[in-house]
């Protein structure tokens, strides 16, 4: 998903535009006022546990993602743009600021501010029950008023089942047989999740 | 996290493998590791399916280990999950074992494994 956001930024949206308009969107488990070039159309069942959509009015970006776990916290927020960073076109200027943690509508919230070349991009991982929201806004101007507006409507509602079904994996893989050792070795034992 | 004598294997789920490829595997798992202090030195690629597996070594203080990293997508779902095993020189064999494992669903009963010793 974050990969997602930064190739739209390698292939140039940043920049201003015209006026944001903004329409209400329930994705799963959450809604929120969004710019109207962003939509979401994909299965809510589905796509509970993890899911993308993005859109692009004028030369700005917009993106919500949604996964697993709680929000990131300040000391990997810096992390993952680093990361991601990565992906920009060689040369290209990238700084990150400090991040900060926040509450939106009563949820644990962590913000990253940064700079790519000319462009600003905010981002805000929100905890909504056991998954975290990304709300995310690129542009060279305008980027606090369109983030602001959206975080204001963001509305945590989270499907009891779906949540619960979250709860039951404490590890991320499943096996079908008696897990077999690798090259030959001992049986593997359970350490964490 | 799972391990044995010889290594180490952890889990990750991710949101999406979406237009991830080796390529950009490659590139980003460098930094990736350099953010926490390690570094990662690739070696080879390989595909099976449509899964993804990079071969390489992880170096951190000096020291250096055999290391795969593992991706796939989970079917049916948005989500995705990676694994990285170190300590283990043959990854053709790694390979096989991840290749033996899937995605989490919702109904699994715990894991078959053996509790760590404490």
């Amino acid at each position: 998903m974050r990969s997602s956001l930064l190739l739209a930024l390698v292939l140039g949206v940043a920049g201003c535009g015209d006026k944001v308009t903004f329409h209400v969107v329930e994705f799963p488990g959450f809604s929120l006022e969004v710019p109207t070039a962003l939509t979401y159309d994909g299965d809510p069942k589905v796509e509970y546990r993890a899911g993308q959509t993005q859109g692009q009015a004028g030369r700005r970006l917009f993106v919500v993602g949604w996964q697993p776990g709680p929000n990131a916290t300040v000391d990997e927020m810096p992390m993952f743009m680093k990361a991601m960073a990565t992906a920009l076109p060689g040369g290209a200027s990238f700084h990150a600021g400090t991040p900060q943690t926040l509450t939106i509508a009563g949820h644990p919230a962590t913000r990253l501010d940064s700079q790519i070349e000319t462009m600003t991009l905010s981002m805000v991982d929100v905890a909504c029950g056991k998954r975290s929201v990304l709300i995310a806004v690129g542009a060279e101007r305008g980027v606090d008023e369109v983030r602001e507006h959206m975080l204001a409507s963001f509305d945590c509602h989270p499907i009891a089942a779906e949540d619960a079904a979250i709860g039951t994996t404490a590890v991320p893989i499943g096996v079908d047989d008696p897990v077999p050792s690798p090259a030959g070795a001992s049986r593997p034992t359970a350490t964490c999740s | 996290m799972i391990a044995n004598a010889t290594m180490q294997i952890g889990f990750y789920q991710i949101p999406s493998s979406t237009g991830i490829d080796s390529d950009r595997l490659a590139k980003v798992l460098p930094t990736l590791f350099g953010s926490a202090g390690m570094t990662w030195t690739r070696d080879h690629s390989v595909t099976r399916g449509d899964r993804l597996y990079e071969v390489g070594r992880m170096s951190i203080g000096g020291e250096s280990t055999p290391g795969v990293l593992g991706l796939w997508a989970c079917p049916g779902r948005a989500d995705a999950v990676i694994a990285f095993a170190i300590g283990a020189d043959a990854a053709d064999g790694v390979i096989d074992f991840l290749g033996k494992l899937r995605c989490a669903r919702p109904d699994d009963p715990p894991l078959p494994l053996a509790p760590a010793a404490p």
